[in-house]
This record gives structure tokens, C-alpha cells and sequence, in this order.
């Protein structure tokens, strides 16, 4: 199997187009929410976002939590005693104020945010890097409750997010494949041609 | 001497299957099922939880792309593997080879293994590339996971080139070869697409033993490599042979696969194959 450079570029178009196809057919989220164990006062909790470099997005604490609803007699009687019980009824929603600290560290260890507010409130974030950002929230109110975080990219914008850095790794392919079919087939052309011109000087001779 | 000379014969061997534009498409079918299964990653976890939770996207993102290239393998496997047997028998050209000094033993491993190698090879390369794009941050972790795909994807297409030259000797002519190949090692890896956990639950009496055929075996074979452990199994399933079997339980059954399905037809080539009608 010969591997010249038009059958290489060939491959190299071909990974980077169907690339960059899925890179702009494949649905990024646009929100999304995580709570945990209440925070007591003055204390802080670090939660571990793992995220693509999207661009543009923001980090919300929000105010509000949702709690399971007790089981009633009915939901005691049903249960079989062994693995988890079904809880009828309707979860709970429970909105607080809280004051939080907010700090966002990026993979490669920049701080981003280091803000304090009341919740609900959201921070502008530019996610330029691949890997766990780090977000610490403090709570500095008087109360024990937990924080949700969230993280959204409002679809209202009119900005595309896409995962910067596997489109740059698709056009680079793109581009390369190309350079190296374009010289595979000058260089397949050129060497045709000599080969002709040579023969047709020896069929003269 | 007939070490450098199976050499020279892998080489061309290679060149001829693996001609334009057989490569070509066998990349762009493999790159399109692997970018299906990698999927963008978002997720919010508790900060000390991180490293463990990012371990298990990798492993799982290994075998979700493994599950998916899976088709591909079998596709391009049984069609080049009976091509490369009934062609040659039809054309003439395994005779004329087999004529020289070049034992048919030597002729069997070149061209089953010209077949097998390099589907291998491509396939670690574009997981590792796919997976490594998502998980750059720990290059290591994916490198050392993703050798793991290497043993389980060579006994499944040993498995899926011994099927194939099974048709390809029988059959002897190379559409019905191709065709009757693909379909039979299509209909083997069919079972792969079911959803086990669900079957077993819904009390289907054959799932418990969907994970003993070959293709599924072997992605549960990977799974347990991996140290992927099931999460929410029901207690009344949790005894089935998917989730109690080690293993080794599954390497041993993916070499008997093999085995019972290779060794007989390299020694049915080399002693009673019949080269002439």
C-alpha cells in the first residue's frame, strides 16, 4: 500500500470534513444546574465544571432548590422493604436569598471571577480552555443552605457555540489534506508528463 | 530467508487490499461512527469527586467508541477477507501463487493477517485521536486506555476474518463470497445492538446469554478491561452471567471463538483445500 501524499491528503479532507460536519450538526447544551449538600456559614464548597472551550457563557448562583416530598402512609404500606421506595406527590420548590461568594478558576489555574452578591445573580464567563474550571462559593449569609450553580449559553444571542478548539483541529486537517492532495496531483501530473515528453523524444530518436 | 520473504509478501499483499479506495472509505465509515459516540461533555460534580468522575467519561467514552466501530470492522472485514480468498481463487491467481515455493501455510497467515493488522491498527489510532481531542488534559490516561481496545478488537476480527474465509473457501466465487460473508457476520453482531439490562428485566429468557456471543462478549470484555462497573443494576438481575463473569471468563471465551473458527480453516488450507475445480 502505497501511502503518497495525494492518498494522505485524501484521508487528512476526508477525517477533517466529516469533522467539521458533526462539529456543526452536533447540538451543544445550553443549560445546565447542579446542587449539592446545604454550605454552612462561612463555609466554602468547590464544585468541578468540566467543560469544552464554547466561548462566550454565564455562571449563575441561583436561589432556588427542589426537595423530594415526604412518603405518605399509602407510600410506606406499597413499599416491598427492599430497594427504593416510590414516593407520590409533587417535588418542592424552595426559594431562598443568600448571600454568596463567588470565585471561578480556570484549568490552567487563572482566576476568572472572584465576586460577592446576592443570589440569584450570574457572571459572564469566556471559556477559552478545555478542562475543570474550578468554582468556589462561599456562603456569607446567616443561614445554612445550599447553592446551586448553573451554567448557561442563552441561545438568544445569536452566537454559535461550537467547541473552538475541534474546529480548529478540523480546519487544520482541512487545510493540510488539501496542500498535500493539491502537490500529490501536481507532482502525479508533472511526472506523467515528463515520462511523455521522454517517450516521444525516444520514439523520435 | 521465509521470514523476509512472508515480508515482502505481507507488503504487497497489503498494497493490493488496501488500494485506493479501500483505505479511503474504510476511514471516512470508521471516522463517521466514532465522531457519533464521542459526544461534547458537560458536567458540574463536586471538586473532590473531579478526577474519579473524569476516569470514568474516559473509559466510557473508549467504549461507547469501541461499541460504534464495531459495524464498520465487521463490514470491512468480511468483505476484504472474502475478496481477497474468492478473487484470487477465481481469478487464477491463488493457484499460480501456490505453484512457487511459497508454502500455503505462509499464503494463509499473509493474507488473513494483511486483512486483520491493519483494521486493527486504524481503529486504536482513531479512538485514540477521537477520544484524545475530548480528553486532551490527561493525554496519558487516554493513551493507557485506550490500549485496551487493541487485544479485544484483535479477537473479534480474527473472529470476523475467520468467518469469512470459511464462506470464501466454500463458496468460492466472489460476490456470493462478499455477500453471504457480510450478512453472516452481520447477523453475529446483531445481538450487540439489544438492550440487555432492559431485556433481562422485561424477563426475555435468552438475554441472560447475549453477552456469551462473540461481538457482545467482547465489548463486555472491554467493559471489565476497562473497570466499568454498571451503575443502577436491579437487584433481580444483578445475578446474571454479564454482570457476575470476570474477565478472564470472557477472554477465554473470545480465544475458544477464535480458535474453533481459525485453527480449522488454516489447517483445512494448507492440507485438504483443493486448488483446482
Amino acid at each position: 500500500m502505497r501511502l503518497n501524499a495525494t492518498r494522505l491528503g485524501l484521508i487528512l479532507v476526508i477525517i477533517g470534513v466529516i469533522m467539521l460536519f458533526n462539529l456543526w450538526t452536533v447540538p451543544v447544551i445550553q443549560s445546565y444546574k447542579a446542587q449539592f449538600e446545604p454550605v454552612d456559614l462561612g463555609e466554602t464548597f468547590a464544585y468541578g465544571l468540566f467543560l469544552a472551550p464554547l466561548g462566550l457563557g454565564n455562571i449563575g448562583v441561583e436561589s432556588d432548590t427542589v426537595v423530594a416530598p415526604k412518603p405518605s402512609q399509602d407510600d410506606i404500606d406499597n413499599w416491598s422493604g427492599e430497594g427504593s421506595m416510590y414516593v407520590s406527590g409533587d417535588v418542592i420548590r424552595v426559594e431562598y436569598e443568600a448571600f454568596v461568594r463567588l470565585v471561578v478558576v480556570s484549568p490552567s489555574g487563572v482566576t476568572l471571577v472572584d465576586t460577592e452578591g446576592a443570589t440569584p445573580y450570574s457572571v459572564p464567563v469566556d471559556f477559552t480552555e478545555r478542562g475543570e474550571y474550578v468554582l468556589y462559593v462561599t456562603n456569607l449569609g446567616n443561614e445554612t443552605v445550599p447553592i446551586p450553580v448553573s451554567i448557561k449559553f442563552p441561545p438568544e444571542t445569536g452566537v454559535v457555540y461550537r467547541e473552538a478548539d475541534k474546529f480548529f483541529v478540523s480546519i487544520i486537517l482541512t487545510a493540510s489534506g488539501t496542500v498535500l492532495l493539491c502537490i500529490g496531483l501536481a507532482t502525479t501530473l508533472l511526472t506523467k508528463h515528463k515520462k511523455t515528453t521522454n517517450k516521444s523524444v525516444a520514439d523520435v530518436i | 530467508m521465509s521470514f523476509r520473504v512472508g515480508l515482502a509478501l505481507l507488503k504487497t499483499e497489503i498494497g493490493k487490499v488496501w488500494g485506493r479506495p479501500i483505505l479511503e472509505i474504510t476511514v471516512a465509515l470508521m471516522a463517521v461512527m466514532t465522531l457519533m459516540s464521542v459526544q461534547p461533555i458537560t458536567e458540574i460534580v463536586r471538586h473532590s469527586e473531579f478526577l474519579d468522575i473524569f476516569r470514568s467519561a474516559v473509559m466510557g467514552s473508549v467504549s461507547a467508541t469501541v461499541a460504534s466501530l464495531m459495524l464498520p470492522w465487521i463490514i470491512m472485514c468480511s468483505v476484504l477477507m472474502a475478496l481477497s480468498f474468492a478473487r484470487d481463487y477465481e481469478s487464477g491467481l491463488m493457484q499460480s501463487i501456490l505453484s512457487t515455493p511459497i508454502s500455503r501455510k505462509m499464503f494463509f497467515m499473509v493474507k488473513f493477517f494483511a486483512v486483520v493488522l491493519p483494521l486493527v491498527l486504524l481503529s486504536w489510532v482513531l479512538t485514540t485521536f477521537f477520544v484524545g481531542l475530548t480528553f486532551y488534559s490527561s493525554p496519558w490516561l487516554v493513551l493507557q486506555l485506550s490500549f485496551y481496545m487493541l487485544p479485544v478488537s484483535f479477537l473479534s476480527l480474527m473472529f470476523c476474518g475467520g468467518l469469512g474465509v470459511l464462506v470464501a473457501l466454500v463458496v468460492r466465487r466472489t460476490i456470493p463470497a462478499v455477500l453471504t460473508s457480510l450478512l453472516a457476520n452481520f447477523f453475529i453482531w446483531y445481538p450487540t445492538t439489544i438492550d440487555t439490562k432492559r431485556a433481562l428485566m422485561e424477563g426475555v429468557g435468552y438475554a441472560n446469554y447475549l453477552c456469551l456471543t462473540p461481538h457482545d462478549g467482547a465489548l463486555v470484555f472491554l467493559d471489565k478491561l476497562l473497570g466499568i462497573v454498571p451503575k443502577g443494576i436491579p437487584l433481580e438481575i444483578a445475578d446474571a452471567l454479564e454482570y457476575t463473569l470476570p474477565a478472564s471468563s470472557f477472554a477465554v471465551l473470545l480465544v475458544f471463538y477464535v480458535c474453533i473458527l481459525v485453527i480449522p480453516m488454516f489447517v483445512y488450507f494448507i492440507r485438504r483445500f483443493e486448488i483446482c475445480d
